[in-house]
């Protein structure tokens, strides 16, 4: 398979009205074909995508689709939230990718602005649009919303959610509100919890230098900046559940990062502690008997986009 | 303490995380011939894309085996460039973070104090880096180092599973020139080596369209009722390169395409498009149905051999705007070779299943195109009613294995219009785009199946000493023939007669 970097064509923006969407989208179609002459086009789609941002937070949300599509070529309705105009705005662009003489239509974007009122007209407004038979996943890449309705709405939409509860403003009070819905059966995936792959994976590789009695009596720190907190609580219940731990959170880290800055746990005569200054997290593993070498393992070096395309793989 | 406690206290209460990931136990790879290019171009960077995706156990360390004299920084140098250059993206930071793990033991292959060292070194590491014991040999020397690499593992005891800690051995092909050869080959193996720790590595099964070849057939409805010598014509598989043979003048005339190409590459495909469903995903489960395919095609009689085959040399011609020589003109080659550069084989797979259902392999170099597919062309429908009654193209299925790997199916639809013509249409998947750019390398997948111990990927000792019972009869027969091998023009589908192979209107793909 190719390892080059793939060559990707991007329509221009087309403005359009919200009832004329399936028309731009058909155009675009059109234009594709007129643009590239006389080599094949070919619409490969595997999913309908349907992503929720602030307006604040398109760049991010793009960003992520743009990830997105490299793997896992889509329709995708980007919906931003701005409060600061009552005008409902619509676009619609595609994005082609050379392949071995044909091109690949692997994007159809339609991006809507709307007021957060407005979002409670998207559900049937998108619906329609979506290619049938192919799964269909909500991004809901922003804060929790007041009016959880809307979320729930979206989320009917779909089979599967994927979420980023770094992104909630009182992670502690709105991990519920969306642990209940996963309760009732919702598809949830939060990338806060994929952030922390390798520092679950760094815990359980020392736990295999170490002899674990279940019922040890164990404790953990795990020190996070505020933009850590969402991971560090899912990474504290996690241990919590899994060894009986008692887990305190100290939020006194460094605040730009996603995922904690360090973890101590202690059970019996064992000593695992986990240090992330860079890019690694380095592992140190002390025992009665024993004072091992670290070991390190790399934090996620993907970027949300990516993290994004993994949470709609395991789907 | 009671076995049950022991149990209890040693089971890893988040092991989990490990197991639900393809995550290997730490081990320290021993790499012998670790300065031939194979290491610096593909073992290392594939071993930093794995790295790259949080795949590498976190106990692990590399060994570099070889004669010449470097230091452990010629050798991580060395192995930075092979990153660098063909690594993929995002690896070369993988490299630094592991560059530590890295470390060169200079030592001839004959040397059994080389191995007493090694030995040492690698109870070294073990405290150093949490290797845990286990080793992961790869032979990545010639083959005719191999007996003694083997020999002095064996006896160093470096080559038993001792106390749940692994030794595994990966060898490269080829796997012997012969039967005979691959027989003296496994029992080299076998006295040091249990066939549970030997991984023979053939580089086609990593690819994922290889190994798609199963999810097509066994993970979907549509095709497996098809799949059959009641809906199959025939089968295509063609490995097509466009390189001549250049500076391997030397080796190739020693191999020839079949032993190349055929014996191993295109037989492995062959055995994933032919088998039965097996009855789990097991590596012996997999592998024993493979087997099968292999013993249900018949050796040939010599006097078969000329009908059902052809082998070729390519001649000196135009090739992509440019001169290019002949076989017999190439450095290192003969100007009396027979050794042949193309290939074409009818093999016939004598079971239920594909009974009278022909399957054609062919491989060359110098062909227009570098493609490997495999054809799958069904049978025409029973009663022709378009076109009035002429045949149409018949439909075919086609697996793309390199390059714009893919799966096509081309069938006959209506063209617009007020007359009722068929014209043929392509319906098309290509794995770039469905699943985006970058796929790790065979050998990626490869190396942590290796680090598993999930040999379903490798070849086992039997398939490797059936599918060299096939290919000695036919170049035994080759050698009791009284015709030279045919000619080929250089860039052009081989020669004509391998177009008498294809009976009753069948015709060669042009890929």
């Amino acid at each position: 398979m190719s390892n080059g970097a793939p060559t990707l064509c991007r329509t221009p923006p087309r403005a359009t009205s919200l009832p004329q969407i399936p028309d731009a989208l058909r155009a675009i179609w059109r234009s594709c074909t007129s643009e590239i002459g006389d080599a094949d086009v070919a619409r490969s789609l595997a999913i309908n995508f349907v992503g929720v941002a602030s307006a604040a937070e398109e760049a991010d949300l793009r960003q992520a689709v743009d990830r997105l599509q490299r793997r896992t070529p889509c329709r995708a309705f980007l919906l931003l939230l701005d409060d600061t105009t009552r005008a409902v705005t619509a676009e619609v662009s595609a994005t082609t990718r050379l392949s071995g003489g044909t091109h690949d239509i692997v994007l159809e974007e339609i991006t809507i602005r709307i007021p957060t009122a407005g979002l409670e007209r998207m559900p049937g407004l998108v619906r329609p649009m979506l290619v049938n038979d192919l799964p269909d996943h909500l991004f809901w890449a922003t804060g929790w919303p007041r009016n959880e309705r809307l979320f729930d709405d979206l989320a009917a939409l779909c089979e599967h959610v994927v979420v980023d509860t770094r992104r909630f403003r009182s992670p502690a009070v709105e991990i519920r509100h969306l642990d209940a819905r996963r309760q009732d059966g919702l598809a949830i995936t939060d990338l806060s919890w994929l952030r922390l792959r390798p520092w679950r994976r760094a815990l359980a590789e020392a736990f295999e230098r170490i002899e674990f009695a279940p019922g040890t009596a164990t404790d953990v720190q795990i020190r996070h900046g505020t933009g850590a907190l969402a991971a560090a609580m899912r990474l504290g219940e996690w241990l919590e559940t899994r060894l009986g731990a008692k887990v305190a959170l100290d939020g006194a880290g460094a605040v730009d990062r996603a995922c904690p800055n360090r973890v101590l746990l202690r059970c019996g005569d064992n000593e695992i502690d986990l240090q992330a200054p860079e890019n690694q997290i380095a592992v140190h593993v002390t025992t009665a008997a024993h004072c091992f070498l670290p070991f390190k393992v790399p934090t996620s070096r993907g970027t949300d986009g990516d993290l994004l395309a993994a949470a709609i793989d395991i789907a | 303490m009671s076995k049950t406690k022991d149990a209890a206290v040693h089971r890893n209460p988040l092991g989990d995380e490990l197991r639900g990931g393809r995550t290997a136990k730490p081990c320290a790879l021993v790499i012998f011939g670790a300065t031939g290019d194979l290491t610096k171009r593909k073992l290392v960077p594939s071993l930093m894309g794995l790295a790259k995706d949080g795949l590498l156990p976190s106990g692990f360390a590399v060994v570099g085996f070889a004669r010449r004299d470097w230091s452990d920084q010629m050798f991580r140098k060395e192995l930075a460039e092979g990153v660098e250059q063909f690594g993929r993206s995002d690896t070369v930071a993988a490299f630094e973070a592991l560059a530590d793990s890295f470390s060169f033991h200079q030592s001839d292959f004959g040397d059994a104090d080389g191995y007493a060292s090694l030995k040492q070194k690698l109870d070294q590491i073990d405290r150093q880096h949490g290797t845990a014991g286990n080793r992961l040999f790869y032979l990545a020397t010639p083959p005719s180092a191999y007996s003694s690499i083997l020999g002095h593992l064996a006896a160093a005891g470096l080559s038993k599973d001792n106390d749940g800690k692994f030794a595994r051995i990966i060898v490269e092909k080829p796997f012997g020139r012969d039967l005979d050869t691959a027989v003296a080959l496994n029992e080299q193996l076998r006295a040091g080596f249990h066939e549970r720790q030997v991984f023979r590595i053939d580089h086609y099964l990593g690819k994922e369209t290889v190994q798609n070849i199963l999810a097509l057939r066994f993970a979907n409805g549509i095709f497996e009722p098809l799949w059959n010598e009641k809906f199959v014509d025939h089968v295509q598989i063609t490995v097509a390169e466009s390189i001549g043979v250049g500076s391997r003048g030397g080796y190739f005339e020693e191999s020839g395409i079949i032993r190349d190409m055929i014996q191993n590459h295109l037989m492995q495909v062959l055995t994933l498009v032919a088998m039965e469903p097996p009855a789990t995903l097991s590596a012996d489960g997999v592998r024993d149905e493979k087997v099968k395919v292999l013993k249900a095609i018949r050796s040939f009689q010599p006097a078969d051999v000329d009908r059902e085959t052809v082998r070729a040399q390519y001649t000196g011609g135009s090739f992509g705007g440019e001169d290019v020589k002949g076989y017999r003109e190439e450095q290192g080659v003969p100007a009396n070779s027979t050794t042949e550069t193309y290939a074409a084989v009818r093999l016939q797979v004598e079971n239920w299943r594909w009974s009278g259902t022909p399957f054609y392999l062919r491989a060359g170099k110098r062909l227009p195109r570098r493609v490997t597919e495999v054809a799958i062309q069904f049978k025409q429908p029973p009663h022709l009613l378009f076109q009035g009654g002429r045949p149409l193209q018949s439909n075919v299925l086609l697996l793309r294995i390199q390059p714009d790997e893919g799966v096509a199916l081309r069938f006959g639809a209506k063209v617009p219009g007020p007359d009722v013509r068929i014209r043929d249409v392509r319906m098309d998947f290509r794995y770039g785009t469905a699943f985006g750019g970058e796929t790790a390398d065979a050998y990626e997948r490869l190396l942590l199946d290796a680090m598993l111990g999930d040999g379903t990927l490798f070849a086992r000792r039997d398939e490797v000493e059936e599918a060299w019972r096939i290919v000695d009869s036919i170049v035994g027969g080759w050698k009791q023939s009284r015709h030279r091998p045919e000619e080929y023009v250089a860039g052009t589908w081989g020669p004509e007669r391998a177009d008498a192979l294809l009976t009753a209107g069948r015709q060669w793909r042009k890929p």
